[in-house]
């Protein structure tokens, strides 16, 4: 009975089909016209009834959903002998044309000081590709020649660049001859990491492939909170973007973005961070609802998909086994 | 990796990057035996270039006391004991395979911090010294190793400690260069000094855990790092003092005890140095072969060079200086005319001194070293700038003024 | 690697345009996975890539194409596997076509947004949950346990994702997230137990190039390419990489150890469709991933030592 599926009798037969299917493909790329669809969590924002702030404890933030995103695993957890896994939870809000991210994630230490050498700081970092990238699902981020958008919130910068002679009370200095700016070196080299004014967020960007570089426009603002073994953090800016290296955003625009996290104490500095998985983000035009509340339904649902899996699973399994012994 | 020739080591090695790129290198002599640790070179840097906010605990110079002290605390120890781990046993060498040229200490046939990283996780084997280790310089050191109830005498005292004059390296091969995922870390061809670019440094201190000699220090109040710039204003001859001429570092012309020289050095494409037999620099280290690098097996060729202490125990001092050190010191013991008058030159002024002759003078003594009786002539060097105009003319015997036996007023 | 199998005699099966679609398929998904997904993500850590912009932009236009030209064999694909598996006319047979083609009317919906995010992931899950059953029925009991340990870890990946998506459609939310781990666990499980898909006598060098790929993958993970190698076990496989390194390593030699052994032996169809889930990755990313699990599964299911092979392996009589 096999013979009545298509085949392939002749040579040019099969040159025929390899240059349609080449064809067709280069038709594709041409066209930037991408059949796939991202199938990667989700997360929708939907309009605020009033001003979120940078607050991550503002109570607008409570009727929000949030995406549970899994990461990779850090160094530090992976040579303990691992655990379960990490993950960052993301909600995002929009009110009047500018875009809100909050991100919550597990850190049982606060590490907000740089002033010793061998101590890092905490981070978190969101990052869009410079272009809404929702027609290419998932295979844009990293690429290094689509360029990116990356905002990065640091604990110590909110906590502010300080002296050492201000951070150890009972320091003992004989004199500063002068404490002007200009000796701080890299601060009058221009360095933006030394400015202590530059606020705890900076947007990065990097254009096709390269190093990763300070945008011109630093308009990202933000602000971090640390509670009981979590970090949450508030990420806002306006929709449009001050150049086009910096992502865009619009009602009813849709977009990738994933999340880093550095944990200063395991030394995470530069790659060395745990990176998420994709999240597609929907910027909607509906107001939020009241949140929260009735779970029952996602019980019933997660109850549904877990059963229907083994039974669909199982049952093909064995009524093939059946089939076989039949024969 | 692309493989690089390391002559101190008298082989090649890996290292990140292709060649050391300069053309012209800044290169120093120490001679440890006449240091008198009173550490003015330490605060010419420092009332130099590090006396602001953040800088407290950084001494790009600093003057430390052997066996026990280090800036920061057990540097060397520490990443001795890094290397042994990691090539137990075999971090040797061999003094054997030796070429006056191309290795002129023997072959070191362990393995280099380079070549004992992995690569994926560190480009350079090292560690992060903790700010309490970059606290407290020189305290409790000055300690002898023992106490000697009957005196000491060479060759070699039964207690014994010595001073180490320590600045960054300005190494053919930098690890700090290469450890640095931001390429912020340069050698300039020119003169081979090694800078920190400070607006594209981001804080990573992989400098810090790369550099062996512990020379690239983490500053909090700029979130940088910084290290020694070996005054390059000075080397690049813009300080208005010489008059568009190369001058030597602050901390060498301080020295109070005379025992440093600096200068610049030519090198070839591979990094070794180009014949140039009139440079008190290249006669000391590759013709008397009097100076040696500190920690050669480290494998970053370091470029400052060290006359060794005349009375440490030598086992001691081969591991510091490589196994180089036993001529190094009968060289010294027991000098040339030529070495003797080279070794005049230091201190002898600020500019830098690109070229020396010697005139021969009349015999002026005799001295018994060992058993045996060496004439002494009172020669004279003189040394000459990057345009060979003469700048100073030293000669051998100090001379001798007799004051009056009645003076005037009272000068003391 | 992906070479269309010549058949000793003349038969049935050797010019089923079926294999040449899957070969090519499977290679040009290879292309892609290397290229695009690993080597571009990991471009910009190389240093001085700035020179060599030219060698590069080239090289990442190739990978996109492999890409859209692995869509375009995977869409020619999906029917012609739905055909092959409807004419067995056995219930499964039936069932496999049926989810097959739920599957490509399913990511032609998403596309356009016509069905809600929840509907569209729901859907694929029960077809992959539907293919791994159909394809672990046609194998005997120990490769059956491979390809359901598969279908667990997908499914239960994918059930974090579908009840999220859910959640942000209105539907209510519940912290799932430890379904991740155990998903982790099963996938991980399932690579080490992929060479019980291979039976008999382990070849000494196929055990020694997969020890060298164990070692490699130990050393990537515990340096500092470690996040890197991470974040590439994620984006492309699924996986956080949470649990010890030793194991991810033991079972990146496992699954090597199975796709040498296949090569070896010869059974092209199996190692096709192995690949070609290998390069889908567990849980759910996007159509096109999704689709290569399915397309796999289909493979398998019609590869496998049981009845009727449509896809039947050379030595198969
Ligand atoms: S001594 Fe250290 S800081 Fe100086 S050049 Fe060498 S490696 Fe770099
Ligand atoms: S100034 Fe000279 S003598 Fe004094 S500590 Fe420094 S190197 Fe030694």
């Amino acid at each position: 009975m096999y013979k009545r599926l298509p085949r392939v009798r002749r040579r040019w037969q099969l040159g025929l089909g390899a240059a349609a299917a080449l064809l067709a493909a280069a038709g594709l790329q041409f066209f930037d016209a991408n059949p796939a669809t991202s199938q990667s969590l989700f997360l929708t924002a939907y309009s605020a009834g009033s001003d979120p702030g940078l607050d991550p404890a503002d109570g607008v933030w409570k009727n929000a959903v949030p995406v549970q995103v899994p990461l990779t695993a850090q160094a530090g957890t992976y040579a303990a002998g691992g655990g379960s896994i990490p993950t960052v939870s993301a909600k995002a809000l929009h009110y009047q044309g500018k875009l809100y991210v909050r991100v919550e994630w597990a850190d049982t230490t606060k590490d907000e000081s740089t002033t010793k050498v061998e101590n890092f700081s905490d981070a978190v970092a969101v990052e869009f590709p410079a272009k809404s990238a929702a027609s290419v699902p998932a295979l844009c981020m990293g690429q290094a020649d689509a360029g990116v958008n990356i905002w990065q919130w640091r604990a110590d910068s909110q906590a502010g660049i300080k002296d050492p002679v201000d951070v150890y009370a009972g320091a003992l200095v004989d004199m500063y001859p002068t404490k002007d700016t200009l000796f701080y070196t890299a601060r009058a080299a221009g360095n933006p990491y030394a400015n202590p004014d530059q606020g705890p967020v900076q947007t990065l960007v990097s254009q096709t492939f390269g190093t990763l570089t300070i945008a011109n426009v630093q308009d990202v603002r933000g602000q971090g909170a640390w509670n009981n073994g979590n970090w949450a953090v508030v990420f806002t800016r306006s929709y449009a973007g001050a150049d086009p290296s910096q992502a865009a955003f619009a009602d009813g625009a849709t977009t990738d973005m994933a999340f880093a996290v550095w944990n200063g104490s395991e030394g995470d500095r530069n790659g060395r961070k745990s990176v998420s998985a994709f999240v597609r983000l929907t910027i909607s035009g509906t107001d939020l609802g009241a949140g929260g509340g009735d779970n029952t339904l996602a019980i019933a649902l997660a109850v549904a998909l877990l059963g229907g899996t083994v039974v669909i699973g199982a049952g093909l399994a064995i009524s093939g086994y059946r089939e076989k012994a039949a024969r | 990796m692309p493989p690089v020739y390391n002559w101190q080591l008298g082989r090649q090695m890996d290292y990140r990057y292709p060649n050391g790129g300069a053309q012209r290198q800044f290169a120093a002599v120490f001679n440890t035996n006449r240091c008198i640790a009173c550490q003015t070179c330490t605060m010419a840097c420092k009332s130099t270039w590090t006396f602001s906010p953040g800088q407290e605990l950084m001494w790009w110079n600093n003057v430390e006391t052997k066996p026990y002290g280090g800036f920061p605390r057990h540097w060397d120890v520490k990443i001795l004991d890094l290397q042994e781990k990691a090539n137990p046993g075999a971090q040797v060498w061999n003094a054997t395979k030796k070429d006056p040229k191309t290795a002129p200490y023997g072959t070191f046939e362990g393995k280099t911090i380079f070549e004992t990283a992995d690569g994926v996780n560190q480009v350079v084997t090292g560690y992060i010294p903790t700010e309490d280790e970059w606290k407290g310089p020189n305290l409790h050191e000055d300690t002898a190793t023992a106490f000697s109830k009957n005196g000491v005498s060479l060759p070699e005292h039964s207690g014994w400690f010595f001073y180490l004059q320590r600045i960054c390296n300005h190494c053919t091969y930098p690890a700090c260069l290469a450890a640095c995922p931001r390429n912020a870390i340069y050698k300039r061809p020119e003169d081979g000094i090694v800078l920190i670019d400070q607006n594209r440094c981001r804080g990573y201190r992989k400098c810090t855990e790369a550099c062996p000699y512990k020379k690239s220090m983490y500053r909090p109040s700029t979130r940088t790092s910084e290290k020694c710039i070996g005054c390059y204003p000075r080397v690049e001859g813009t300080d208005p003092l010489t008059e568009g001429l190369p001058m030597e570092t602050r901390c060498m012309t301080a020295c109070i005890g005379k025992i440093r020289l600096q200068g610049l050095v030519q090198v070839g494409a591979d990094g070794q140095w180009l014949e140039d037999r009139q440079n008190p620099l290249y006669y000391l280290v590759h013709v008397a072969k009097v100076a040696l690098p500190l920690y050669p097996q480290f494998g970053t060729q370091p470029n400052v060079y060290y006359i060794p202490p005349r009375w440490v125990p030598r086992d001691y001092l081969r591991q510091m200086f490589g196994p180089g050190v036993d001529d190094a010191i009968a060289a010294y013991t027991a000098p040339s005319r030529e070495t003797l008058a080279v070794l005049q030159l230091f201190r002898a002024t600020q500019q830098i001194v690109f070229s020396y002759k010697v005139e021969p003078g009349p015999k002026s003594g005799e001295v018994k070293v060992g058993n045996q009786v060496r004439e002494l002539f009172n020669d004279t060097v003189v040394g000459f700038d990057s345009k060979n105009r003469e700048i100073v003319r030293v000669s051998v015997d100090e001379p001798v003024y007799e004051r009056p036996a009645k003076v005037t007023m009272n000068t003391i | 690697m992906a070479a269309i199998p010549r058949q000793s005699q003349p038969g049935a099966f050797d010019a089923s345009a079926l294999r040449y679609v899957v070969g090519g398929l499977t290679l040009a998904a290879l292309v892609e996975l290397f290229v695009l997904r690993t080597f571009t993500r990991t471009a910009i850590h190389i240093p001085a890539l700035e020179e060599l912009a030219g060698p590069y932009t080239l090289l990442a236009g190739l990978g996109r194409y492999a890409y859209y030209l692995s869509v375009v064999l995977l869409i020619a694909a999906l029917p012609l596997l739905a055909l092959a598996l409807w004419r067995r006319r056995t219930l499964t047979g039936v069932v496999a076509a049926v989810a097959l083609t739920a599957f490509a009317a399913i990511a032609a919906a998403a596309g356009p947004g016509a069905i809600p995010e929840h509907v569209a992931d729901a859907g694929t899950l029960a077809a992959v949950v539907t293919l791994a059953g159909v394809a672990a029925g046609h194998q005997n009991t120990r490769g059956a346990l491979v390809l359901l340990l598969f279908g667990a870890a997908f499914a239960l990946s994918a059930v974090h994702t579908t009840l999220q998506a859910a959640a942000q459609g209105g539907l209510g939310t519940i912290d799932a997230h430890d379904l991740l781990f155990a998903s982790e666990i099963g996938g991980v499980a399932f690579a080490l137990a992929s060479p019980l898909l291979v039976p008999g006598a382990c070849r000494r060098r196929t055990a020694l190039a997969a020890g060298a790929v164990a070692l490699v993958v130990f050393g990537s993970l515990l340096g500092a390419g470690g996040p890197t190698t991470r974040i590439l076990l994620l984006w492309n496989e699924g996986l956080s990489g949470t649990l010890p390194s030793a194991i991810y390593a033991l079972a990146a030699g496992a699954l090597s150890f199975t796709l040498l052994h296949l090569l070896g032996t010869r059974r092209f169809m199996t190692l096709l469709g192995f690949l070609l889930v290998l390069a889908g990755g567990v849980g759910l990313h996007n159509t096109y991933q999704s689709g290569l699990v399915v397309v796999g599964l289909a493979v398998l299911a019609l590869s496998g030592p049981s009845l009727s092979p449509a896809l039947a392996e050379d030595k198969s009589p």
